[in-house]
Parts: C-alpha cells; sequence; structure tokens
C-alpha cells in the first residue's frame, strides 16, 4: 500500500535534483553525512575530504561552505527554478562587517565622516549587545554576500540560501531592479565614485570635499527620478564615458564659455523665453533635483558637478530597495525556508540543525504587537493603549507568500472570491516567482494580501485626530474591514506617502535664478522646517542662488513656504535686474542645455 | 560548473588604502576632541593613560545631517498596525511616545538641540590624539642589552614531546571527539551493510520481513529491529537477543540473525547479481568492523604536549622619581603637560625593566614624598626652594635605593621659579645627585618668564652627560621632549642599565 502512495507522487530519490546531489556527494569521504557531521562539530571549517582520484578536481568544491552553497544551488535552480547571478561568499570577522555595514552597504565606496559616524555608533551598539548581522548582501555581478565568521554551520546554510538565492533571485528578476539598476557596473561605478573623491580631496582639500558631499547628503530623496528610461550601458561604455568627464575636470566652467556663445545664446534665450511664458518651465515635476542641477548649474565647478551626478546614480540603485523591502525579505525568507526544509526532508541536515534553523526562522519572523495594556497613572485601570510597531517586513512579506501558495493548492471559497486568477491553479511555486518579479511593495500588498494573513497578523488601521493623543480605529481585520485594511497599507508602502514628495518647479533664469521646488502635500502634511531649512542652507550655500520650498496642497493652496535666506519674496527677484532689452548676457549662466532647441 | 566562488577573508586586514571614514569623523571634531581628551589626560592617574578608552562628548549641530521630511503630527496619518484587540470605530489612546501613530519611527527622535551626543575613543586613539599624531616610539625595541636569566614559559602545545610533557586530558579530548564521529558513522555503514544482506536473503524466502530503516530514530530502529526479527525467531527457531533496552544491541542483533539466515538460505540463493552482491558485502564487513574497533583508538594527532619556551629575562630594577614643584604657581594645564611626560618615562622604564619603582616628592619650600594623587592634585600654598628637593631625593636614594643595586632615573618638573640664594645650593646637590643616577630629565613646563633654573641647569648639563633639558608648553609637547631625550637612535642615547 505505502508503494501505491509513493508512485502517486515522484519519490524525491528520482527527482534530478536529488540524483545530482547524490551524484556530487558520492566523491566525498563522508558523503551524505557530511553536513550533519560538520553540525555536530559545529565548525563550518569542517574538512571535507575528497574521495581518492578526485582530490584535486577543481570542480568539486573543498571547503564546506562551497560544498553547501553547491547544494543549495542544486536545489534553488533545479527544483525551484530560481534564476540568479554568479555569487561571491566573503567570510568575514565582526570588524569587518563593521566596515560593511557602515559604508552604504556597498564595499569600496567613497569615504566621509558621517560614515565614521554610523560606524562609530554601530562599533559601540555591538560591544554592547555583541550582535550583528549574520548576513548581508550587495545587488552587483557578481552578487556578494558577506557571512559572519561567527555563524554556526546551520546558519551558513541559511544565509547562504537566503542570500545567495532568495535575495540573489529578487535581484535579478524583479521589474524594478531592472529598470533601475545596473549591477554589472555598481561595483566599479562606486569604486570610480571612491577614486574620484579621493582625487577631489587631494586637489581641493578635504575640508572643500567633505563640505560638498554633506550638501549631497542633505540632497537625499530629492536625487532620484521617477521612472528611469536611461539606456542601459555596458560597463566598457560607462568607463569610457567617466574617462571622458574626468578629463573635463579642470576645463573652463560655463561661466567663462559663456563668453563666446553670448550670440548664440541670445537667440537661444529669446526663443526659451517665449516657449516657457507658454507652458511653464520645460523641467517643471522634476523629481531628481540634484541630477537637474549637475545637468544645468553650469557655473557650478566641473568636480562638484561631476560629483552630484555620481551621487545621484547611487540614490538611484538604491530606490529599488527601498521599494522592494517586503518582496525582498519575504522571497528571500521563503526560499530559505523552502530550502531548509528540502535539506531536513532528504536527510542532508539532522533533527538538530533543524531544529536550530525553526528557532532562527521564528526569531527573524517575530512580529511584536502594537497594543499594550498599561496601568493608567491616575486611576490604576489596566488600559490599552497604541504602541506604534512597525510591521516586520520578513513577516509580512513571508506570511503573504506562503498564503499564496496555499490559495494556489488549496483554496477556501473566500480566497476563490477574492483571487479567482490564482485560486487552485496548482502551480505555486510559479506563482510566487511571478509576484517576486512583478511586483513592488505597494503592489504585493495591493494585489496579495489575503484576509487569512490580516487575520493571522491581526491588522489594523487607525486615522490619527487633530486632538491629538487619540487614534481612531477605522478598519479591523474583519469582513467588513478587509478591503481598506488592505488599501491604506498598500498606501503606506507607498513612497511618497511617507517621504515628501518634492519636485523641481521653477528657476528664474530672467531674475535672480532663484531655484523655486513645491512639495505637493497629502492629507495636509508639512515639512519640518529646522531640517528643511537647514538643507536649503546647503543648497543655497554650494549653488550661490536663493531656493524656495513651498508646500502646496492638491486645490494648488500654499501651505507653508521655507526659503533660504529665511523669508525671501522671490516674485520680487522674478525679472532682470536690468529691466532693458540689452542686458548683460555675460552676467548670467545660462543653462543651454536645458532649453530643446 | 558552479557560479560561486568562496573568498575567506577571515585573516585579511581592513582595507585602509584611502584612510578610514572615523579618521574623517575625527578630522571634524578635532577641537572638541582634543579639549576632551587633553583635560581626561590631566584628570586621570597616569598610569592609566593609554590603557583605557573615553567617551568624548560632541555637540550634535556637528555631526547633524539634515534631510527634507515631513513635520511630525501635521496632517492626518492613516496607518496600518498588527496585533489587533479592538473594534471599529474604537478610539484608543496613544502610548510610547510615537506621537501622531507614525510608525517606524518610535525610536526616540529627541531633537533637543544641544544635546550632546557621545562618541567612544579607544585607548590608541586616545593616545594619537593626544600626542597629535605623533608616532609613539617603539619602546619594546629599546629592551634591554643585557639579558642574564632564561624562564621557562608555557607557550601552548606540540603534537610531538618527552612522555612526561603530554597533557593526558587534552588528548583524551581530542580522541574523544573523534570517536564519537567516526564510531557513530562506522555504525551506520555496518548496519547499512547487513540490513542489504538480509534483505537480499530475505527476498528468497516469502515469510520474511523487509527491514527499512530509514527516517528512524536509533530508539526507533531496535524496536522496529526485533518486531520484525521475531519472525526469523520462530520461522527457524533461532534464539535471538531481542533485549530493546539498549540501543547499542542494534547491530549485534542483526549480526546473528544473517549470520543464521545465511547458514539456511545460502544455497537457496539462485540469482548471479545477489549472489555476488551478498559476497561483495561479506568482502566488506570485516573492514568496517575494524574502522569501528580503530574509532575508539588513539592517533598520532591526537596526542598533545605541553610546549615550554625559553624567555629572556632581563633582571634589572629601576626606580623613578618624580620631583615637582606643587606650589601655587604651578598651574593645572602645566601639570597635565608634566604628567604626560612622566607618563612616557614610565612606560620606557617598564619596558627596559622588570621592576620599576616609582617615587613621588612633591616640594614647596620643603619636601616630602607623596602618593600620585595628592602629587597632580594638592596645592601648597608657599615660595619654592628646590634645593629641598633635591636633599630629600638623595635621602631616599641613601636609605632604599643603593646606586650598586638600582638604576635610578630622576624627572624632575617644575615652572622653574625658585628662590634666588637657593640656586647656590641646587647646583652643589645636583653635582653629588648627577654621580649617582643613570639620567636625570628636567622639564621646564609652561611660558617662560623671568629668572629660572633652565638656565642654571642647561650649564650644568654640558660637564654632565646623563643631565638633559627641555622645555614644553602642552601635553602634546610631552612627545617631542621625549623623543628629543631619547632620539631615534636609541642604541647611542639610551642609558645602559
Amino acid at each position: 500500500m505505502t508503494q501505491a502512495k509513493t508512485q502517486q507522487t515522484v519519490p524525491e530519490e528520482s527527482k534530478p535534483y536529488y540524483q545530482k546531489i547524490q551524484h556530487l556527494l558520492s566523491h566525498y569521504e563522508e558523503g551524505w553525512d557530511i553536513f550533519i557531521n560538520a553540525g555536530r562539530a559545529n565548525d563550518f571549517d569542517y574538512p571535507v575530504i575528497r574521495k581518492e582520484g578526485y582530490e584535486n578536481d577543481p570542480y568539486l568544491p573543498d571547503t564546506w561552505i562551497g560544498l553547501i552553497d553547491r547544494v543549495c544551488d542544486i536545489i534553488a535552480t533545479e527544483e525551484m527554478g530560481l534564476d540568479v547571478y554568479p555569487r561571491r561568499i566573503e567570510i568575514i570577522r565582526p570588524d569587518q562587517m563593521l566596515d560593511v555595514m557602515t559604508t552604504i552597504g556597498l564595499p569600496g565606496s567613497y569615504r566621509h565622516w558621517s560614515f565614521g559616524k554610523d560606524r562609530l555608533m554601530n562599533e559601540e551598539k555591538y560591544n554592547q549587545d555583541k550582535h550583528l548581522a549574520y548576513e548581508l548582501v550587495i545587488n552587483s555581478v557578481p552578487s556578494i554576500a558577506y557571512c559572519m565568521e561567527t555563524n554556526p554551520p546551520f546558519m551558513q546554510a541559511l544565509v547562504i540560501a537566503h542570500a545567495c538565492y532568495g535575495h540573489n533571485a529578487v535581484f535579478k528578476n524583479n521589474y524594478l531592479f531592472q529598470e533601475f539598476t545596473n549591477a554589472e557596473s555598481i561595483l566599479q561605478d562606486v569604486e570610480r565614485m571612491r577614486d574620484f573623491v579621493f582625487e577631489c580631496e587631494e586637489t581641493y582639500g578635504r575640508q572643500e570635499v567633505s563640505d560638498f558631499l554633506d550638501f549631497c547628503h542633505a540632497m537625499r530623496f530629492m536625487d532620484v527620478p521617477d521612472t528611469n528610461r536611461k539606456k542601459k550601458l555596458s560597463p566598457r561604455q560607462i568607463e569610457e564615458r567617466a574617462k571622458e568627464r574626468r578629463m573635463r575636470r579642470h576645463e573652463p566652467t560655463g561661466k567663462e564659455e559663456s563668453v563666446f556663445k553670448s550670440v548664440r545664446a541670445a537667440e537661444h534665450f529669446e526663443t526659451a523665453r517665449i516657449r516657457r511664458d507658454k507652458s511653464g518651465h520645460p523641467h517643471q515635476g522634476e523629481k531628481n533635483i540634484l541630477g537637474y542641477m549637475a545637468k544645468h548649474f553650469t557655473h557650478m565647478e566641473p568636480w562638484k558637478r561631476e560629483l552630484m551626478r555620481m551621487r545621484s546614480e547611487l540614490s538611484e540603485y538604491f530606490k529599488p530597495q527601498m521599494m522592494t523591502k517586503v518582496v525582498n525579505e519575504g522571497f528571500a525568507s521563503y526560499t530559505h525556508y523552502k530550502i531548509m526544509s528540502k535539506l531536513f526532508e532528504i536527510g542532508l541536515i539532522d533533527y538538530g540543525m533543524h531544529q536550530e534553523f525553526i528557532n532562527s526562522h521564528k526569531g527573524v519572523l517575530i512580529q511584536p504587537s502594537s497594543v499594550r495594556e498599561l496601568e493608567h497613572p491616575q486611576t490604576g485601570e489596566m488600559v490599552q493603549v497604541l504602541e506604534p510597531k512597525s510591521i516586520n517586513p520578513y513577516t509580512l512579506g513571508f506570511n503573504i507568500l506562503m498564503d499564496v501558495e496555499r490559495i494556489c493548492t488549496e483554496p477556501t471559497e473566500e480566497d476563490k472570491e477574492w483571487f479567482p486568477a490564482i485560486a487552485g491553479n496548482g502551480e505555486p511555486l510559479e506563482t510566487v516567482k511571478h509576484i517576486m518579479e512583478s511586483c513592488s511593495d505597494e503592489t504585493l500588498v495591493e494585489r496579495f494580501l489575503s484576509p487569512q494573513v490580516m487575520r493571522d497578523m491581526k491588522l489594523f488601521a487607525v486615522e490619527s485626530s487633530k486632538d491629538g493623543g487619540y487614534v481612531e480605529i477605522t478598519a479591523i481585520h474583519d469582513d467588513d474591514g478587509f478591503a481598506k485594511v488592505r488599501d491604506i497599507l498598500a498606501q503606506n508602502y507607498n513612497l511618497g506617502e511617507n517621504l515628501p514628495d518634492v519636485r523641481f518647479y521653477d528657476r528664474q533664469e530672467m531674475g535672480d535664478r532663484c531655484l523655486i521646488l513645491r512639495h505637493n502635500s497629502i492629507d495636509g502634511q508639512i515639512l519640518d522646517q529646522n531640517e528643511t531649512q537647514q538643507v536649503l542652507k546647503h543648497i543655497h550655500r554650494q549653488t550661490k542662488f536663493p531656493v524656495v520650498v513651498e508646500s502646496v496642497d492638491d486645490k494648488g493652496k500654499v501651505l507653508q513656504k521655507i526659503s533660504s535666506p529665511p523669508n525671501y519674496d522671490y516674485k520680487a527677484n522674478a525679472n532682470p535686474v536690468h529691466e532693458n532689452d540689452n542686458f548683460d548676457l555675460d552676467d548670467l549662466d545660462l543653462d543651454l542645455d536645458g532649453f530643446d532647441i | 560548473m558552479s557560479g560561486t566562488t568562496v573568498i575567506d577573508r577571515r585573516d585579511e586586514p581592513l582595507e585602509r588604502k584611502f584612510g578610514t571614514d572615523i579618521e574623517r569623523f575625527h578630522e571634524r571634531n578635532r577641537e572638541v576632541m582634543r579639549k576632551a581628551i587633553n583635560k581626561e589626560a590631566g584628570d586621570r592617574s597616569f598610569k592609566d593613560i593609554g590603557k583605557k578608552g573615553m567617551y568624548v562628548p560632541i555637540p550634535k549641530e556637528s555631526i547633524q545631517e539634515p534631510v527634507i521630511q515631513h513635520a511630525q503630527g501635521t496632517g492626518s496619518i492613516r496607518r496600518v498596525f498588527p496585533g489587533n484587540k479592538f473594534d471599529t470605530g474604537d478610539k484608543i489612546p496613544v502610548g510610547g511616545g510615537g506621537g501622531g501613530g507614525a510608525g517606524g519611527k518610535e525610536a526616540s527622535d529627541d531633537d533637543t538641540p544641544g544635546k550632546d551626543d557621545f562618541v567612544w575613543v579607544s585607548p590608541e586613539e586616545f593616545l594619537d590624539i593626544l600626542f597629535e599624531g605623533r608616532k609613539l616610539p617603539d619602546m619594546t625595541k629599546l629592551r634591554a642589552e643585557g639579558v642574564h636569566i632564561k624562564e621557562k614559559e608555557h607557550a601552548g602545545f606540540t603534537n610531538v614531546g618527552p612522555s612526561h610533557k603530554m597533557d593526558a586530558s587534552l588528548t583524551e579530548k581530542k580522541r574523544k571527539g573523534d570517536e564519537i564521529v567516526l564510531s557513530k558513522s562506522s555504525e551506520r555503514r555496518l548496519v547499512k551493510n547487513l540490513t542489504e544482506q538480509f534483505n537480499i536473503l530475505a527476498k528468497y524466502d516469502e515469510e520474511l520481513p523487509v527491514l527499512d530503516f530509514s527516517k528512524k530514530s536509533r530508539k526507533e530502529r531496535i524496536d522496529y529491529a526485533s518486531e520484525k526479527l521475531k519472525a526469523v525467531q520462530q520461522r527457524y527457531q533461532i534464539n535471538l537477543e531481542t533485549d530493546t533496552s539498549k540501543k547499542d544491541n542494534l547491530r549485534p542483533l542483526l549480526e546473528e540473525a544473517v549470520t543464521a539466515l545465511k547458514d539456511r538460505l545460502r544455497d537457496k540463493v539462485t540469482d548471479d547479481q545477489d549472489r555476488q552482491r551478498i559476497q561483495v558485502l561479506e568482502e566488506r564487513l570485516p573492514e568496517q568492523m575494524k574502522a569501528k574497533e580503530k574509532a575508539g583508538g588513539y592517533r598520532r594527532d591526537h596526542l598533545t604536549y605541553r610546549y615550554d619556551d625559553e624567555i629572556p629575562q632581563p633582571m634589572a630594577k629601576a626606580v623613578m622619581f618624580c620631583q615637582m614643584d606643587v606650589s601655587f604657581s604651578m598651574q593645572e594645564e602645566e601639570k597635565a603637560a608634566a604628567k604626560s611626560f612622566y607618563w612616557l618615562l614610565y612606560n620606557f622604564l617598564q619596558a627596559k625593566y622588570d621592576q620599576t619603582d616609582i617615587v613621588f616628592i612633591a616640594h614647596t619650600t620643603q619636601a616630602w614624598e607623596t602618593d600620585e594623587q595628592e602629587f597632580f592634585y594638592g596645592q601648597e600654598s608657599g615660595g619654592t626652594v628646590v634645593s629641598t628637593c633635591l636633599e630629600k631625593t638623595k635621602e631616599i636614594i641613601e636609605s632604599r635605593y643603593p646606586p650598586s643595586e638600582w638604576n635610578i632615573y630622576c624627572a624632575q618638573a617644575s615652572d622653574g621659579d625658585n628662590v634666588l640664594a637657593d640656586n647656590a645650593l641646587v647646583t652643589s646637590f645636583m653635582e653629588e645627585l648627577l654621580e649617582d643616577v643613570q639620567a636625570f630629565y628636567y622639564t621646564e613646563v609652561g611660558r617662560p618668564y623671568g629668572q629660572t633654573l633652565l638656565p642654571i641647569y642647561q650649564e650644568m648639563a654640558q660637564r654632565y652627560q646623563n643631565l638633559h633639558t627641555t622645555r614644553i608648553m602642552e601635553p602634546g609637547q610631552a612627545l617631542d621632549a621625549f623623543k628629543k631625550f631619547f632620539p631615534a637612535d636609541a642604541a647611542m642615547a639610551a642609558p645602559q642599565p
């Protein structure tokens, strides 16, 4: 009878991935037991002894880490069908991990005091609780995964499955990463920026460069375009372009050039003026303000503009990671869960290692509740208060994907109603992979957050009231609330909701060249006065021109105005200082590139 | 071919080609840190300098990184949270300081201006900033030339050595570890071998069960085996030892069963392949048994011996006399400068001698022996008579530190103020002292004014090789003074013990 049952579902032993693993391990002395033995010895440096005749076979991993990676590789690519970039696993010490964590998460980044500050704080935190990330993975080709030397063997297997196959697959296949990042060249780009910063430091002095980078850092969230339609270049082309730009660094600035261009400029200027009088500034709505400055503020020194451009590209690289936290962590957790379970199922790891894995898996997926019971200070009664806890992206992502799997195979009536397209389609893995490829956090929640997950996580929506101190529960995980909770959560993951949506509005080229930015306010939110003032101060100091940011609601009403210098009335300076036709063109730094002539 | 490379970077140093971020952070806050560290160097015991790090407060303004962001608590905010206990329409209070329910920002955001952040400065960085990046002299290189005694010291373990040095517990530990791993795996191989033989034989007798041990714990296996083998027992009337209380009995049990079966069934095995297989397995058996037996044995690489190394011991003693004017004319900063110098000298002597004593002599118009606390922090009124201090030093040398046994070093710090009439006495005492001491270091601290001791000492230094003089203004210069006393070519200038 048991035989009949095994014939229905294909036994693991006859699947191609199993045979591949068997073939691989047959070259090793300890064979199938090698991972269990290393787990018992608690040593990932466990010697892997190849059988006679294979000692020097370069195709057989010679380290335990290499071997477990190969097995994960076989399961991930053969059994799960993941498409991944090549990988590089680096085993590092805690102090090296601190270094990696500090620089914006990229190896070989440029040096800046703010990273030093982060490093000192991380180090201090580490000295206190002796806890660091188990791994860190870079979206590059090859994808670099840093694994800590302090991880026990089962944890190394887990992080390799998580980072090298889970995250890696998202990096390679998710549409946002495909659009915004250039994984093939990022490592070279970063190193090029580091070299360039170093070169500038030697030429212009550390103080000057550091101040300018402060300004670039202050432009965070205003340095990424909405969409990227740029043609992807090969690393070689990028290298050539960079070389070209570098050569131009010591050439005369735009200011000097304008003398020669003045005749042509006068014509262009007129055309441009007529055009913009009709329909606003041609760059209105531009989100990448730092990029705009790099391109059009020709009066700034070329090295500064080059740094701005580099910095803007770097931010672009990070944009998809900010937009896919849930998708990324969810899919990586899903992958490590699948791979580790498979290892246990086919007996490559023993019960003890599997138990350890389950424990740390649970630890990662822990989701603290946002409701806490407190003793009322006056009455002494127990009252329930809202203690905002953000949703753990690992938990949410993992839960959604696991539930999609359930919906695909064993749908309930409710699921059929909510997800007619995927319910009972019988292809859980393919569906999950498709979701990973085509979703951002916002769309993942919008399209695939099921009532079951909302119930499991007990999600509820609140709205803060004006009187402060109290919030109102607007929807909970019941039949009436599911759709609302889902929509609000999706909104929460919309980047614009959390980060101010600041865009280029106008530049008074005819007058004082004041830069005017607009913040599109949602629900009457305004900007932080102090911080924004500081940012504007940076812009003003570096560009030498005044700058204004206005918060505008959807009806066009100005809610708030912040400027540098403070209380600056830009409208009074909108027109040329010399109110006649023969104004001196050399006084103006025309950004000719800016107009499509 | 797999697309993974594994790089082991554990032995690699940190990448420092382009300087460090921390270095740039320090540079940015240099002035604040330098002040804090100089103050701390003045406050702490000079024996502790370079051993402990410290927290330096950094004003928030200088490390602020502004970024465009929403003002908190403006507008109406809609958010989703986990862990519900309410119903729609409830109004609940907000706790935990997350004003407006802005999730993800619950970390304490106290933006009160003027509040300082603290940065940890390690002992090395402390010294680096105290001496303003001047390189500390490599004191260990100056280690004594006159080596008299060698002592044996424990210095690790080796795999070869004389039998009396064997470390039994470590050796046993290594063996035990191997035994656990090896005996288990060889036991497993044996069981596998026997099971396969049993299963082949079972094919030729329909009433015999098929054994399958996969996915069973050890306890389950033995239960399972004894259960199944009962059939064999009944059929062939063999008495098998089916005691399931011992998990280790599995293999003997199987062995017995297989041997018994073989006697009865061997001729019935008709298939050629099966017969060959059984033969192969039988041949393998003794080898596997041997491996099992050998698993518990000692191997060459288990043997561990203690290893003792011969360490040269410089047997020499030194005493360092710290002499300082503690009258009001010496200010805190001047004392801190003197302290930095004492620290350097003390470390130097410690590296050079195996025993270093320190004697503190404070003086105003008279001199007395004291402890470090009072030496640096005591403030006495009165004038200054330097000769009393020299006299006291001489007294102590005569009573406790005979020059024939001790290397004597004197370090005097003073602002140079002295009663004019005393200068002649100073000269005569100095001449006596200089006969006995290895070296006498005089540092004058603070800015020069009026008539000071320095010219007198300088004049004397021309006659006496072991008298050294200098002037320092602030702690950072102590190292320069030290370097002046001990030039890079240390063998030439370093006093011979």
